[in-house]
């Protein structure tokens, strides 16, 4: 894309030379108050603060210009002293300091030596921008230029914004599109061409957030069409007339042209042989998917590029070097299948890194990653084969991010990203208390999402010993004596059994005891303390966790208080608890059953989801009082 | 189809063995030619056998204006002995990811072959060419955990008029060379080294495995030769690099002058000026060329109001020099986690440089490279460790101040209001001091809003709101004071007509866990905490049970915990400290034993019934 724009730009500017007159405010003249200000009232805490920043697309000359202040409050805050530009050269880039000195305001200008060019990676180029005398109560005024439209404008940062302007004036062969995020209210001057925003609050991280810029407030932009008298433009390796497309069936069109998207089942002859073999064994459909996605995973591996079109070296990459983006391993999969006479159809959407997919405007450009739907009649699985430790229906974290587009010849639809499987644990426990002797024994399976975490756990201690004295640490106090798992490295669960002594988990006060039956569970502590939230809360996939515990209490022990059982459900079941706790002769039966039926709750819910939170981890440390029997 | 399956797929051998790479052989080969120049033949085969052990798969070193990376080659083959894919040197990708206040030269070259169905093997060989170095770092047969090493070499080849020093660490004998017609060589090799285990608590791999230091007598860094034969020869050298003709601005110089003469005491006027560098300059780090030993100009700091740690420091001694004191850069290896210098082998062991300015009493240490540090301030960043004190004809190494253990000291009062059904209401006023400054910088460089985000994540109660929160920060003495009040409805626990309290919540102690192997841990800064709890009994509630009293002391720390009540309430006072040291074997589970029955008392709970 940066490409044609490139060449684009050059054409506009050998017909057209003159140079257009920018709209952007006088550079160098910042108001005196501005110099004067200490604080910013709106946000007393704000290190800096943005006083302006402008952008402007030039018509004639297809230049970006953009201009910003900002102004330094805090120490903390001379980090806003230093900029990278992706600019092609740094001619481009001005820069002005200005600051009062005795009541004179003095300004330092930005020179060349303090303009370093980095060759981040292979020839990409960018300009590290140090301001000279920065100080707290500097205001930074910086301007530079670049050919071409910005693919986003961000109105909100991590500091204040008082006021964000950008105007877009295209050339008249040009059409674009923009999409809108975030939720500060973006105001129009002119429809279709120039906004504003201001007093725009600092963004603040929350835990458990899909990624930032997902929820920042900007417009983004992106080229829907051009033409000229002259040329024709191809794209994507057809001899089609160019033209991004506008509606999402242009965009299933468009990609149903693409050799190195749709035409993969034509280019991957490599894999017909053992489409032919399988197709001999007259397999199921799951056997089918099975094979299929395992055939994939054996011979082709990620390498971490995120595309939807294959490179020409795909079968390079599949037979020999056995490693390709995710276009290569998912459209390999989606043309496996297809040889072996399933139904199935790609996927494509827009990773979570790289944004959500705006459900009404398309965008081509967004797209960066393919999966494979696979359906036989009512039954529908999504298909990812980039991560050894998935299994199918399961997608990995990046890929769940709102719904993807459905491409075929014929038809095109949203699919919801949802994967098969949830994060769940099972866990199944006996205690017994005897008079001075404690003994536990936990065994817990972890499936799906749940396994990659242990995975992740256990290859962080990088061994059994470690892995068991971490335990120990967490559960401050638990003596393990036997610590065991196995992997079933098929279906991706960890079966795990740890067994020890409790002694030093038992408050013994002297004629009484009291303990926490359900102290291994990894439910301990509310994840949700703070009480406001700004965004949503993302959990990515369900959870269950469902425990059994069995409390064996010899006759040397009177039992004085258990836990109460419980019940209790979020509105419309997003989540819910069910405790039961039961007296059964000498034995204390405890059930919990913690389901999270749905992965995002937005800022509104927050309150129930921390209640929630709030009374389930309440219940699960709960305790059992006993007395000592007196013979 | 189970048997097809099990052909298919991956087998988690990470989850089986604890070897993650065999280093079939890794060849280094020195060949030393003039002062400062040098070529490093490097070859070596790895079996990569499970996820954990992909770092030995891709290939990345770095190179610079001093340094060329030649005649690379790497070839990947797969598990059959396949060869699967080469990659050349315009192949594998150079790339600089610098933060956004970082500009330097270093690339680093890196081959990934993304390859990850193992075993598979990766064979490599390039030449590192040294135009110009100080010294020349050191070797280890092996450098990762997890690693079996079939054979690993070192052969290093001089001449006679440039001897090479060499320094050996950790076991390793002294080696000895030969030389023929003025041409000297020596050569290392290990064979079938049992790969180290990680272990929680263990020395760093780098303080186990045999080490050689190696430097040559005379060395050459961008056509400045000089001397490692002792410390000072070495500090010679680094003034003379740094030596510059550049001037403060008069204005500064008149600035300064003013400071100067407004005070009296001189630590009064060394602080002012501190300060005065502060408001006036801001870090950044910039090491083109041969920046990473030489400061930029004082008047370029002075002009534009930014420079690193060598041009900041530099800077400030100009500025006290017009002002005049006499002050001393200072290099050293910085950061909470630091390697120990070897002070009998003279070279470059430094990442870092700051000043000292010594006093009739005592040194007043400054960190130029912060805006928001108090003048003699070292903190975990440069205290108590070995460090080359530079001074014309002078340079000499010695140890910073450490603050001890009964000074790194956390004071604490918590007041809480009690009901029956296990409502509190806490008042918590916390004072922090030595080391505990640290803490303040964060509330200086975070926002507000983060700062209340992050005081929920200080405490562990499944539901409770902090109602009020105020912090004070006092640089000149060091000390930083917190004041929170928080609701927590259910602090205490009822269970037919009893209260438990679980005092866990306010306590900052851990247990220590580890097998029966032999352990080690270093604690480098001793640590107290002088903690009292009031908690106002209930209404219509008596205490039953509370942890008696107690107290130990030893080589390790002391804990005292004391409790008194009476009717109306508790008060426990607590006071553990732990020195700092170094425990392995016997001492190590004596250690762990002190530290763990500490953690015990701290787990006890207060159990509250009714009065009957």
């Amino acid at each position: 894309m940066i490409r044609l724009i490139l060449i684009f730009a050059t054409l506009l500017a050998a017909s057209q030379s003159s140079i257009g007159q920018t709209r952007l405010e006088k550079f160098g003249r910042v108001p005196i108050q501005d110099i004067e200000m200490t604080g910013y009232l709106p946000d007393p805490s704000a290190e800096a603060v943005i006083l302006f920043d402008k952008g402007y697309l030039d018509k004639q000359t297809f230049k970006f210009y953009r201009h910003l202040r900002v102004k330094i409050l805090k120490k903390s805050g001379l980090n806003w002293g230093n900029w990278v530009f992706p600019v092609p050269s740094k001619s481009g880039i001005k820069g002005l300091v200005h600051h009062l000195e005795d009541g004179k305001v003095i300004t330092t200008k930005l020179t060349n030596e303090d303009i370093f060019e980095e060759d981040i990676f292979e020839n990409y180029f960018v300009y590290k921008v140090y301001m000279p005398n920065v100080r707290v109560g500097s205001v930074i005024e910086v301007k530079y230029e670049f050919t071409g439209l910005p693919y986003e404008w961000r109105f909100q940062d991590r500091i204040p914004v008082v006021y964000s302007e950008v105007e877009i004036q295209m050339p008249d062969m040009i059409e674009f599109n923009r999409k809108a995020y975030g939720n500060i209210p973006i105001n129009t001057i002119t429809p279709g061409s120039h906004w504003y925003a201001k007093d725009v609050p600092a963004f603040v991280e929350e835990p458990y957030s899909n990624h930032y810029t997902n929820f920042i407030s900007k417009m983004e932009f992106e080229i829907t069409s051009f033409q000229t008298d002259r040329y024709r433009w191809s794209w994507g390796g057809t001899d089609r007339f160019f033209d991004l497309a506008s509606t999402w069936q242009e965009v299933s069109e468009e990609l149903v042209a693409t050799r190195s998207f749709w035409s993969v089942p034509e280019e991957s002859m490599f894999l017909n042989d053992f489409a032919k073999d399988m197709n001999a064994l007259n397999l199921t459909f799951e056997e089918k998917i099975d094979t299929a996605y395992h055939y994939i995973k054996s011979n082709i591996a990620w390498n971490g590029y995120e595309t939807i079109y294959t490179s020409r070296y795909l079968r390079d990459n599949f037979k020999n070097e056995h490693s390709g983006s995710v276009a290569e391993i998912n459209l390999s999969l989606f043309s496996l299948l297809k040889k072996m006479e399933v139904e199935v159809y790609p996927i494509v959407f827009s990773t979570r890194s790289h944004g959500i997919l705006n459900p009404i405007s398309p965008s081509l450009n967004k797209l960066n990653y393919v999966v494979v739907l696979a359906k036989d009649g009512e039954n529908e699985l999504l298909l990812d084969a980039t991560e050894k430790n998935l299994q199918p229906g399961d997608l990995p974290e990046r890929a769940i991010n709102g719904s993807g587009r459905l491409i075929s010849e014929d038809t095109t639809y949203f699919v919801p990203l949802i994967p098969k499987n949830k994060d769940k644990i099972l866990s199944m426990a006996n205690i017994s208390i005897e008079s001075d002797n404690y003994q536990f024994k936990v065994q817990n399976k972890y499936s799906a999402y749940a396994y990659l975490d242990w995975l992740e756990d256990y290859q962080k201690a990088e061994n059994k010993a470690n892995y068991q004295s971490n335990l120990e640490e967490s559960f401050g106090g638990l003596d393990i004596q036997d610590y065991d798992f196995s992997v079933d490295s098929v279906h991706f669960v960890c079966s795990e059994s740890i067994a020890g002594s409790m002694n030093n988990m038992i408050d013994d006060f002297g004629d009484e005891l009291i303990f926490q039956p359900l102290f291994f569970l990894d439910l301990q502590e509310n994840p949700f303390k703070n009480p406001e939230r700004k965004y949503p809360v993302d959990f990515v996939t369900l959870k269950s966790r469902q425990t059994i515990a069995t409390i064996t209490i010899s006759d040397d022990f009177e039992i004085v208080s258990i836990p109460k059982s419980s019940r209790f459900t979020l509105p419309n079941n997003a989540a819910d608890f069910k405790f039961y706790c039961n007296l059964n002769g000498e034995n204390v039966q405890i059930q919990a059953l913690m389901d999270v039926k749905k992965p995002i709750f937005t800022e509104v819910e927050y309150q129930d989801l921390r209640a929630y939170y709030a009374l389930v981890t309440q219940k699960i440390t709960n305790a059992i009082v006993l007395k000592k029997k007196i013979y | 189809m189970k048997y097809l399956a099990n052909l298919l797929f991956f087998i988690p051998c990470a989850l089986l063995g604890q070897i993650n790479v065999t280093a079939e052989y890794i060849d280094k080969v020195y060949t030393l030619s003039d002062a400062g120049k040098a070529q490093i033949d490097i070859s070596y085969k790895y079996t990569i056998h499970n996820d954990q052990g992909n770092w030995a798969g891709v290939f990345r070193d770095y190179f610079d204006d001093f340094r060329s990376i030649n005649n690379f080659k790497f070839e990947v083959f797969d598990k059959t002995g396949k060869s699967i894919n080469k990659i050349n040197r315009r192949e594998a990708l150079e790339v600089s990811m610098f933060k956004s206040y970082e500009t330097n030269d270093v690339k680093m070259l890196i081959a990934d072959p993304d390859y990850y169905f193992y075993p598979y093997s990766v064979i490599c060989s390039y030449s590192i060419n040294l135009d110009g170095f100080v010294d020349l770092r050191d070797w280890s047969p092996v450098n990762n955990h997890d690693v079996f090493v079939k054979k690993s070499s070192l052969t290093v080849n001089y001449n006679e008029n440039q001897p090479l020093l060499t320094y050996a660490l950790n076991g390793m004998e002294q080696p000895s060379d030969e030389c023929v017609n003025g041409q000297c060589s020596f050569s290392i090799v290990y064979n079938n080294l049992e790969p180290i285990v990680r272990q929680k608590y263990a020395r760093s791999l780098r303080d186990v495995v045999p080490r050689l230091l190696m430097k040559t007598e005379k060395f050459q860094l961008d056509g400045e030769v000089g001397e490692l034969s002792s410390w000072k020869s070495f500090g010679d050298w680094y003034l003379q690099l740094n030596k510059s003709e550049a001037k403060l601005s008069d204005k500064t110089v008149s600035d300064v002058r003013k400071i100067a003469n407004s005070f009296i005491a001189p630590d009064k006027a060394i602080d002012s000026i501190y300060k005065f560098m502060q408001e006036k300059t801001r870090y950044v780090s910039i090491q083109l060329g041969i920046g990473g030993m030489r400061s930029l100009p004082v008047d370029l700091v002075d002009n534009k109001g930014y420079g690193d740690c060598k041009a900041l420091t530099n800077y400030t001694q100009h500025l006290l020099r017009e002002a005049g004191f006499d002050s001393y850069p200072v290099l050293v290896q910085a950061g909470e986690q630091y390697e120990e210098l070897v002070e009998e082998f003279p070279s470059s062991q430094f990442n870092h440089i700051f000043l000292a300015v010594p006093m009739e009493q005592d040194t007043i240490w400054l960190e130029c490279t912060s805006q928001q540090s108090p003048s003699d301030y070292l903190g975990t960043f440069t205290d108590g460790r070995k460090v080359l004190w530079l001074e014309n004809g002078k340079s000499k190494i010695i140890t910073t101040p450490k603050i001890k253990a009964e000074e790194n000291l956390t004071k604490e009062i918590i007041r809480i209001n009690l009901t029956k059904q296990g409502l509190a209401n806490c008042e918590i006023w916390q004072k922090k001091q030595g080391i505990h400054y640290d803490d303040a910088s964060a509330y200086q460089y975070l926002d507000q809003e983060v700062i209340k985000k992050r005081n929920y994540e200080k405490f562990e109660f499944s539901d409770f709101t902090i109602t009020d929160f105020t912090y004070a920060i006092k640089p000149d003495s060091l000390v930083l004071i917190e004041n929170y009040t928080i609701d927590i409805p259910k602090f205490g626990k009822a269970y037919g007509g009893r209260l438990i309290v679980d005092l866990e919540e306010f306590s900052q102690t851990k247990t220590i866990s580890s097998d029966s192997s032999d352990h080690y841990i270093k604690l480098r800064r001793g640590n107290s905490i002088n903690q009292k709890i009031v908690i106002a009994i209930p209404e219509g509630l008596k205490i039953k049970y509370v942890a008696a009293s107690m107290q130990i002391e030893n080589e390790f720390g002391k804990y005292f915990y004391n409790v008194s009540q009476t009717e109306e309430e508790i008060v426990i006072s607590k006071y553990y400290q732990l020195n700092s040291g170094t425990y392995e074997g016997e001492q190590f589970r004596q250690f762990k034993s002190f530290v763990n029955k500490v953690a015990e008392t701290e787990r006890a709970k207060i159990l509250f019934v009714k009065k009957t």
